[in-house]
Order: C-alpha cells, then structure tokens, then sequence
C-alpha cells in the first residue's frame, strides 16, 4: 500500500553537514564508532537527535549531533548505522514508526488513523504486558468499516512489518532481538500518540 | 453515527467566513497549524488559508455549497481545480480541500490523481470526514459555534475527559521537563524490550 500523499511529498534532505558526514563515511575517512539516539517525552520526529562520535576528527569534531529526518534515517539504514544499545534502537524505530504515520494521518485524518494504529497493533503485540496495558487504556471509540478505513490499516501493518524487516536486513540484528526493539519501538507509538506516559503517572 | 451533523453540513447555508472558519477549526483538531486569509472576503490568490502538518505546508481551500447532495463531481472538480492554482502561487506541496460535499472513494482518487499530475498532493476533508472530526471530542467546539448543535449528555461527558487527560498530560510533561519520567521511561521502555525478545525465544 503506498498512499498518494507519501508519493508526492518527498522526504526532506538531511542536513549539509549530514550529507558530508555520510560522504566521510563512505569514502573511509571518517567513522562511527558510537551512536546515541534522544529525544522527548512526546517522541516527535522533529525534535530527535543522532549523536555520533567519530574516528578520526570529523570537521574538528569528535562529537556530532545530527537531527532526525527520514532521508537521512534512510541513509543511516543502507550503510547500517546501529544505536548502542538495543532501548535506543526502540526510540529510534518509535520514531521512525511516528514519521511514518503522519503520512496516514494526512491521507485519511488523525481519528481514522488512531483507530488504525490501535487495530494494527493489537492485531500482533497484545501478549506483551506493557503494550497490551498501553491498548487497554486507549480503546477507540469506533471502528469503521470503510475502504479507507482498510487501506489505513494495511498501510500501518506495513510500515511495521517493513521496520521489522529493516532491523534484520539493514542493521543485521537476530531474530529476537530484532523483534523485541519493534516492540520497543511500537510502545513509543502507544504511548505518542494516545499521550499515555506522562498521563499515567501523574493522573 | 450523528445524521444531525451530516444534515446540518449538507444545507450549510451559513456563508464563506463561516465555511472558512469551520474548515480551519476541523484541520486545527486534526493537528494542521491553520493561517486564515481575507475570510471576510478580499484578495486570497485562490487559497483560503496556509496550513502546516508535520513540517509540510499546504493551502487550505473550501468549498461549502449550500444543500451539497445537489452538486454535481463535475462542478466539485472545476472548483477543486480552480483552487489548485494557489498552491504554487503560496510555496506549497499540495492543498487541504475542505468539502462539505459528499465524495466517493473512486472520485476521491481522481481528485488526488489531478494533483499528482501537477506535482501536488491532495487532501480530501469530505462531508463524512468532516462529520467524523466534528462528531469527535476535538471538534465539538466547532460543532457548536458552527453547526449550532449541542452536545448530548454523553459528549459533555467525553469532552469533560478530554479536558482532564490534557491536563494530566500537561502535568506529565512539566514532571518530565523536571526530569522525573525520564528515569521510568527508560525502565519501561527496557523492561519492553527485553520481554519482547524474551517471548520471541520461547516461542522459537
């Protein structure tokens, strides 16, 4: 399912400094020799930041923070940039999982898309105690039965199972461990876009 | 299902500021950053406002006939195309088509398939999809301003939640911007990780 609004929208390019980065590396003049991922409670895309450091000096620096952006996310992907450890790894696919979504939330509206988000993941994670907690406290209040409605769900099984399948392929990492950081990842979403975190713990 | 919505959307009747104003209520509840242009009428350079999602920026455009079931695809088209002439004209990578008509899914495609044949995307916000937004506890205000129906009992209920979870979610993102989530948030987000992988395994 490839929706009409992610065809014509092109993701924006990374940063300058980004691209040259990406440049460095494949030419073997620089490399990661550490990555960290953060972000906020809220897990926008927007706001999250790769931290690489980098042997040798890159521009003078051995430290860089380079902001999330899909294209650049991709790149990482080809040259299969992991995170240091397997929880920033989740953030990173929460995130990516988010980015992904707001392209639905566009084609077919936010409500339609929450719906979707609940059915699609509710369809494979409930045997996870923290993920099935995160279903049970954001029940949508209706279920369409519309084409739309469909197109909506298959789209977000997709992105999923295609994040899924980018941690074994691109970033190499087993069975299990590739599975457990999708559900890492997939309990960001629950907890992004029904704002459960903060709201349960401080009702 | 809220036929009151749906009639009321139908015979509109109330003009182009309020068609306007309700279709930037509907898209603010739907997370668009909405900027209204000339909506007690001026020159608008065929958008009726620039609105933003997830850092992509598109026109808003409206279109609210009066007793909309009466209108044809074929006029709907001519004006949706008319509108997409103001999305190079603003900087913008598509429009945001507010209707109060009702459109079919195949019709919805051709809509689309016009823009992506001028390099724009094109979203569709048609009577049932406005209907759901305004049947919604994020568009009971505009449902209310611009429809004049009240809530039931059951959405003063729902809007009364709502209000209540979006102060416990401010509550919750003052604690973290104190530092008190981040530690649990990690713990959380450990502890589901690593019961993920510990399911996979006993189930390999």
């Amino acid at each position: 399912v490839s929706l009409p609004v992610e065809q014509v929208l092109k993701p924006k390019p990374p940063s300058p400094r980004g691209v040259a980065l990406l440049a460095a590396i494949d030419s073997g003049q620089t490399s990661i020799v550490d990555a960290q991922f953060a972000t906020g409670l809220t897990f926008e895309p927007a706001g999250a930041t790769f931290i690489f450091v980098v042997e040798p000096l890159f521009e003078n620096l051995s430290t860089i923070e380079e902001r999330w952006t899909e294209s650049f996310q991709r790149e990482l992907l080809e040259r299969g940039v992991r995170m240091k450890t397997r929880d920033e790894e989740a953030v990173r696919t929460g995130v990516h999982l988010l980015s992904n979504f707001a392209y639905a939330d566009m084609q077919f509206g936010t409500k339609l898309t929450d719906t979707a988000v609940w059915r699609a993941i509710s369809d494979r994670f409930t045997s996870i105690p923290t993920v099935a907690g995160s279903l049970k406290a954001s029940l949508p209040s209706f279920e369409p039965t519309t084409k739309e409605y469909e197109n909506c769900v298959s789209f977000v099984r997709q992105c999923i199972d295609g994040y899924g399948n980018s941690l074994f392929v691109q970033l190499k990492y087993n069975d299990p461990e590739a599975f457990g950081i999708l559900v890492g990842g997939v309990w960001i979403v629950l907890q992004s876009r029904f704002s459960l975190f903060g709201r349960k713990r401080h009702p | 299902m809220n036929d009151r919505t749906r009639a009321a959307l139908v015979i509109w009747g109330k003009g182009d500021a309020a068609s306007e104003g309700l279709a930037a209520d509907v898209l603010a509840a739907e997370g668009y950053v909405v900027e209204p242009m000339h909506p007690q009428g001026g020159p608008d350079k065929r958008r009726d406002g620039i609105c933003e999602k997830a850092g992509r920026r598109f026109t808003m455009a409206c279109y609210f006939p009066n007793n909309s079931n009466q209108i044809s695809f074929k006029d709907m088209k001519e004006k949706f195309l008319h509108d997409l002439e103001g999305v190079s004209t603003a900087s913008a990578e598509g429009v945001v088509f507010v209707t109060n008509v009702s459109v079919a899914d195949a019709e919805r495609i051709i809509l689309e398939e016009l823009a992506a044949e001028r390099g724009c995307a094109a979203i569709v916000y048609h009577l049932e999809k406005l209907r759901v937004v305004l049947d919604s506890a994020a568009g009971l205000g505009a449902r209310v301003r611009y429809l004049e129906i009240d809530l039931t009992r059951e959405e003063q209920l729902t809007a009364f939640t709502m209000i209540s979870r979006l102060t416990e979610e401010i509550q919750g993102l003052r604690a973290y911007m104190r530092g008190e989530l981040i530690d649990e948030m990690k713990k959380t987000i450990h502890e589901t990780v690593a019961a993920a992988i510990k399911s996979k395994k006993e189930g390999m």
